[in-house]
């Protein structure tokens, strides 16, 4: 790593004056460090070399704590994986979210990495871990994966980057309508995860919206209605700590017999998390079945247009997403 | 600012850009280790207030104020072991022991529940690549298997590492666990492209950083010719190799190096170079680089021991016996297909590394991790012209080596820029650049073709063998030998063809590594054999039966001509028997529930040679001490294999005591006798029986000086643990030297062995497996493993030895692949990209031991070092094709590799 130094400020007013959101001819001068389990490894590959870290983890303004409210649940940026993993209402009311944290990263990880960390990490595409690589995302002309080893890439292809997000927490928070808070130098503003993340485009080279100089504050997850069931699964090439090569949230509220709501979110699929919306028409009003539910897996996937290596995905994600709806839409599900 | 670790206070500062990993180990915590630098393998996992972290991607400064506990705290204040601590001793879970101290503190932060419960989860942040789980299950739930040792018995005893205690504590000392006083930090810039002539090398910006001392270019270093490849004859291995070159054959290859007063700054040194390379064609493809008008990789003005430059061969290699023509046209059944197998990484968790220096008397000493210290050092007076009484090279313990370190990538340059700058030097391998530019597993393509009669008897083996040996040679040519012999003379017929070939592509370099090239060949001989037994509907374990070699036969492959190899014991049908039984018998285990899962079981056989060909001795220096106890010198280096306690036990049984009175001085070439090196499988069968030799010689000494001494009959005297008995009177060994001391008697000689004759060991494994019929999702319901070691030195080493071989040879067949783009890069030079097992992923294999005593090894005992791999990765391509109906004929197994054909045939019942 190069030098950096370290500041600690005292507040959240004072942690977004140190960024460098104004100062855009030196794009590199500070960054936020919370859990630092990405920031640390991008500065380790030499993608990445701010010369301030402003450390936030202590910071008295920003929360580490999960509270419930009539409206739903509010998630503090500082929150850790292990505490979304272990919190009692965090496993009754949202389990998509315990299970995704749960099936993410290592221990020793999951205690130092913070949500809003997770939100905004960088993509794990070989190419643009790899230094000495100057693909598109980092400012290049090409996407190297387009034309070569893209058997870990997306099947969405809604940018000329075809890197899939790597974070299993933001897939569930989708299926489970959250929202993210941000505040900067301008205010705060309150964001749906679905404009949250954006796929990357020539003007913005990074998969979300958050400005230069704005931090997240915390999460909301809107109260869903009583009874509403939500799991997170994920396909790995190896059986623990690798990323998801596909991921599948669903929540679902049933009605009598019928589902009377449904989110579905995909992820290693594309450059953001996935919200598979038609697959969410076909599951609306429906009495589940098993034609229903390969009904929805196929048009979850219907606008899928893989690369040349990374076709595989597509039954793999089919099959995780009648998995899930299976288990969620059964009568006798734990809990119902 | 101050730092609390381990209960005690430190107001060191840490350096801005440091993390809490190189922090702790600067003040003299060296439990912390590093395996990855990137979060991935969890060795130098530390507690932050009683929470495990990777301290790897920790700032140090963040630690501030917070209570840091290192392995080296986990102990109590009067020195009790953590109970984690002592299971792991009690079932000695580790081999190596570089990742115990991380796994130890992952392990040590869990509830009885978490261990009762999904245990599997709380490990996936810790990788452990030699054991293969199963003695760190036992460890964590409390299961003991060391066992007691006894005076005289230790031999067939589970007796625990001597380096046991300190390696549970932290307090084992790998190569880098030491600091000098004025070290300077060596860093290479790498090749950016495949094939390039360098036009210009400026290194004026570099040198220019504050803090670098040197930039060593292709004009700085001796312009000799030489090869990285560790073996003690020279003549096996091209020349073809210059410590730095002017032309770049890889991408990754070394074109600078930068030495500096700290990393950083030597990294920045790199950054600063300015090289101009004039970009050459390349050539990745070994078919390719034979045909005309290819690139050639080394050209005519390089070795003569290259065969045929221009087509890039590095060596061809055409055999046989009979006439396969004949066989084929007697043969009822023919079949012939290709076999691809691809790279693989050693991915020991302790990178290259070495630290030289100049002593006050102007000898080169060279700390390094390597499977020879003396093959080094031989190697390092020929690059620098100095004379053998010069060079000091020794090892402390080594962090995993499978090949990887019988090979000297390091050593060179830090010795280099310590007689330069007469100061101390140290490198170390990142994880990436142990990826992208040390060795791998040569590529292999082989064809095979086997004749049959319709009862099953071969009548013709004919096979082809395209190797990659990538952009040098080293170890192209032995592992070439090597994939030709045994797989072929495992079976008996009288007409056999081979023909081969080692070929130079601009790719990363291939090396040695478990299972030495025949890995390759016997997977495709064993799947060929698989699908023959399909062809004939026989068995395929009768058809194997039908066919192998029995004792007394020749074990023919490339010729007639007479061998020093001989089945020295045979427990190969034993084996077969006991896979088979086992198999049979199940184990329970069935595949999910739901209908999704096609299941099926597939056999493969083995046998591997307990020696090389080429030149292996060792020996082994025996003293009685002071205080009675015994010190044993040797130059096999520990890197996990488990050899110093064999080394050990086998002393102490033949000199009637228990091994904790052996106490061993080992691989430094100032203080043993010469040994070859630790690889292909010569610990046991090479330098235990120099062991052996040496202590029944010693014990004869002993014995008749006693006779002498005390003036009683010489068959009235006998050892115990600590004294020798003559008659009635009982003269501890400590005073026995000093009579024999005093009346000018020697209680001290040496014995050396020499590896030839050479045995054979023998493996046989048996998979049963569910496969996903949609996804290609592979699950291992049943493992089994048989192996003929002859006497079992150490029943639970042994058992060691095979599960990590297996468990290497799982993830090799199914998940591990090194990605090499089109313009040669390795493109996942990470574990999160390139993936070795987890403790999720590594079954329980039923292991079984034949009951079989060696003829030519010591105490009859022959090497398991590499043999337990060459068996899985066919048996799982067998079982793959029952299951499916499909035969996959490359590896790996992985889902997005299989899932299409066989979503074809049976995706589409509910799909």
């Amino acid at each position: 790593m190069k030098p950096f130094d370290f500041a600690r400020p005292d507040t959240i007013a004072a942690a977004v004056a140190l960024l460098d959101g104004r100062d855009a001819s030196r794009p590199n001068r500070s960054a936020l460090l919370a859990g630092g389990t990405d920031l640390l490894t991008l500065m380790k590959a030499d993608l990445y070399a701010p010369e301030l870290l402003i450390d936030i983890k202590r910071l008295a303004e920003l929360d580490n704590r999960i509270e419930e409210t009539a409206e739903g649940l509010t998630i503090g940026a500082l929150v850790t994986l292990s505490q979304l993993e272990d919190d009692p209402r965090i496993q009754s009311l949202v389990p998509a979210l315990a299970e995704a944290a749960a099936l993410a990263a290592t221990p020793q990880l999951r205690h130092m990495a913070t949500i809003g960390g997770n939100l905004l990490q960088r993509p794990r595409c070989w190419y643009f871990r790899k230094p000495g690589i100057h693909c598109w995302l980092k400012g290049g002309d090409d996407c190297p994966a387009r034309q070569g080893e893209n058997q870990l890439h997306a099947l969405f292809d809604v940018s000329p980057c075809v890197a899939v997000h790597p974070s299993d927490p933001a897939t569930a928070l989708l299926a489970l309508a959250a929202s993210v808070r941000l505040r900067g130098a301008a205010g705060e503003r309150e964001l749906p995860l679905a404009a949250f993340f954006a796929p990357p485009t020539d003007e913005r080279r990074q998969e979300t919206v958050i400005g230069n100089d704005e931090l997240i504050v915390s999460i909301q997850i809107p109260a869903a209605a009583p009874g509403t069931r939500s799991t997170y699964l994920k396909a790995m090439n190896r059986k623990v700590w690798a990323f998801a090569l596909a991921g599948v949230a669903a929540a679902i509220h049933m009605d009598g017999n019928r589902i009377a709501q449904a989110r579905l979110a995909l992820g290693g699929v594309a450059p953001v998390p996935w919200r598979a919306e038609s697959a969410e028409q076909v599951l609306t009003g429906a009495e589940p079945s098993p034609e229903i539910i390969a009904r929805a897996a196929e048009s979850a996937l219907a606008s899928a247009e893989p690369l040349a290596h990374n076709g595989y995905k597509i039954p793999l994600a089919k099959a995780l997403v009648r998995r899930a709806l299976t288990r969620l839409t059964a009568p006798a599900f734990p809990g119902a | 600012m101050s730092y609390h670790v381990n209960g005690k206070t430190f107001s060191e500062n840490p350096a801005a850009g440091q993390c809490l990993r190189t922090f702790l180990r600067e003040l003299g915590w060296f439990g912390v280790k590093k395996g990855c630098d990137a979060g991935d393998c969890g060795a130098c996992s530390v507690w932050l207030d009683g929470v495990p972290v990777h301290s790897c991607l920790i700032p140090a400064y963040r630690a501030e104020g917070l209570q840091i506990t290192t392995i080296e705290g986990l102990a109590g204040e009067n020195g009790d072991l953590h109970p984690m601590q002592r299971q792991f001793l009690d079932a000695q879970g580790f081999q190596c022991g570089f990742c115990t101290a991380g796994m130890i503190m992952t392990a040590a932060s869990l509830s009885a529940e978490d261990i009762q419960g999904d245990l599997a989860r709380h490990l996936k942040g810790n990788l452990c690549r030699c054991t293969g789980y199963h003695a760190i299950e036992d460890a964590i739930h409390g299961v003991k298997t060391v066992e007691e040792d006894r005076p005289g018995a230790s031999v067939g005893t589970g007796v625990g590492a001597p380096a046991g205690p300190e390696v549970v504590t932290g307090k084992a000392r790998y190569t880098l666990d030491t600091t000098m006083e004025g070290m300077l930090h060596l860093k290479v810039l790498r090749a950016p492209h495949a094939h390039a002539k360098i036009v210009s090398i400026d290194k004026s910006a570099a040198l220019a950083v504050p803090g670098v001392h040197a930039v060593y270019t292709w004009q700085d270093v001796p312009r000799k010719l030489y090869t990285t490849s560790i073996h003690e004859d020279f003549r096996v291995d091209p020349n073809d190799t210059y410590m730095l070159d002017n032309i770049v054959r890889f991408v990754g290859q070394r074109i600078v190096a930068v030495v500096a007063e700290s990393e950083a700054a030597a990294e920045e040194g790199c950054r600063q170079v300015v090289v101009e390379y004039e970009v050459l064609p390349a050539v990745f493809d070994p078919e390719e680089a034979m045909r005309a008008g290819a690139p050639v990789v080394h050209d005519t003005s390089g070795d003569q021991f290259i065969r045929q430059p221009e087509r890039n061969i590095l060596i061809d290699i055409h055999g046989g016996i009979g006439d396969v023509e004949t066989g084929f046209a007697a043969a009822d059944v023919i079949h012939e297909a290709t076999y691809g197998t691809h790279r693989g990484q050693h991915a020991h968790l302790e990178t290259h590394c070495s630290i030289s220096w100049v002593d006050e008397d102007g000898r080169l000493n060279v700390r390094t991790t390597s499977q020879s210290p003396f093959i080094c050092r031989d190697k390092l007076c020929y690059l620098f012209g100095l004379g053998l009484q010069n060079v000091r090279v020794f090892c402390d313990r080594v962090g995993g080596g499978f090949g990887g370190k019988q090979e000297v990538l390091t050593e060179d340059l830090t010795a280099l820029a310590a007689i330069n700058t007469g100061r101390p030097v140290q490198w170390e391998f990142t994880r990436e650049e142990q990826f992208s530019a040390s060795t791998v597993r040569h590529p292999m393509q082989t064809t095979v073709k086997l004749g049959a009669t319709r009862d099953g008897t071969l009548t013709a083996i004919q096979m082809r063998v395209v190797s990659n040996t990538g952009a040098y040679g080293n170890h192209g040519g032995e592992t070439l030998y090597h994939a030709c012999s045994e797989s072929v003379g495992l079976y008996r017929c009288p007409n056999k063809k081979i023909d081969a070939f080692a070929v130079y592509t601009n790719t990363l370099p291939s090396g040695a590594i478990r299972g030495y090239g025949l890995t390759q060949t016997l997977y495709a001989v064993e799947c060929a054999m698989d699908e023959l037994a399909r062809a004939l509907e026989m068995d395929p374990f009768d058809l194997r039966q039908k066919n192998v070699v029995r004792p007394g036969d020749p074990m023919l492959s490339l010729g007639e001509e007479a061998s020093d190899t001989e089945i020295g014991s045979y427990g190969l049908d034993e084996c077969a028997t006991q896979v088979r039984d086992a198999l049979a018998r199940g184990n329970g285990v069935a595949a999910p529930p739901g209908g999704d899962w096609l299941t099926g079981q597939g056999i493969a056989y083995a046998m591997h040679d307990a020696a090389p060909p080429t030149e292996h001795r060792s020996e082994a220096r025996l003293r009685v001490l002071e205080d009675g106890a015994f010190e044993l010198a040797i130059g096999t280096a520990e890197f996990g294999n488990g050899t110093t306690t064999q080394h050990v036990q086998i002393a102490a049984s033949t000199l009637g005591t228990v091994a904790d009175r052996v106490r061993v001085v080992q691989s430094d070439t100032d203080k043993t006798g010469f040994d070859t090196g630790a690889f292909a499988s010569t610990g046991t069968f090479v330098a235990s029986k120099a062991v052996w030799l040496a202590a029944e010689a010693l014990r004869e000494r002993i014995l008749d000086f006693a006779a002498s001494h005390t003036q009683v009959g010489r068959d009235m005297c006998r050892l115990d643990a600590a004294a020798v008995i003559c008659g009635e009177v009982r003269i501890p060994l400590g005073d026995l030297l000093q009579a024999a001391e005093t009346s000018g008697h020697q209680l001290a000689l040496s014995r050396r062995a020499y590896g030839s004759p050479r045995s054979v060991a023998f493996n046989v494994h048996g998979f049963r497996i569910a496969v996903h019929r949609v996804t290609g999702e592979i699950i291992i319901l049943q493992s089994v493993h048989a192996a003929d070691a002859g006497t079992v030195i150490n029943p639970m080493q042994l058992r060691g030895q095979v599960e990590g071989a297996v468990a290497q040879g799982i993830g090799w067949a199914l998940y591990e692949r090194m990605v090499i783009d089109e313009t040669g890069k390795v493109v996942n030079p990470q574990f999160r990209n390139y993936r070795i097992p987890a403790y999720a992923d590594i079954p329980r294999t039923e292991i079984f031991f034949a009951d079989t005593h060696d003829t030519i090894g010591p105490l009859g005992a022959k090497g398991m070092g590499e043999c337990p791999i060459n068996p899985v990765a066919p048996a799982l391509a067998n079982a793959l094709e029952d299951a499916t109906g499909i035969r996959f004929h490359d590896l790996p197994f992985r889902p997005d590799l299989i899932y299409r054909p066989i979503f074809e045939k049976h995706g589409m019942a509910t799909a």
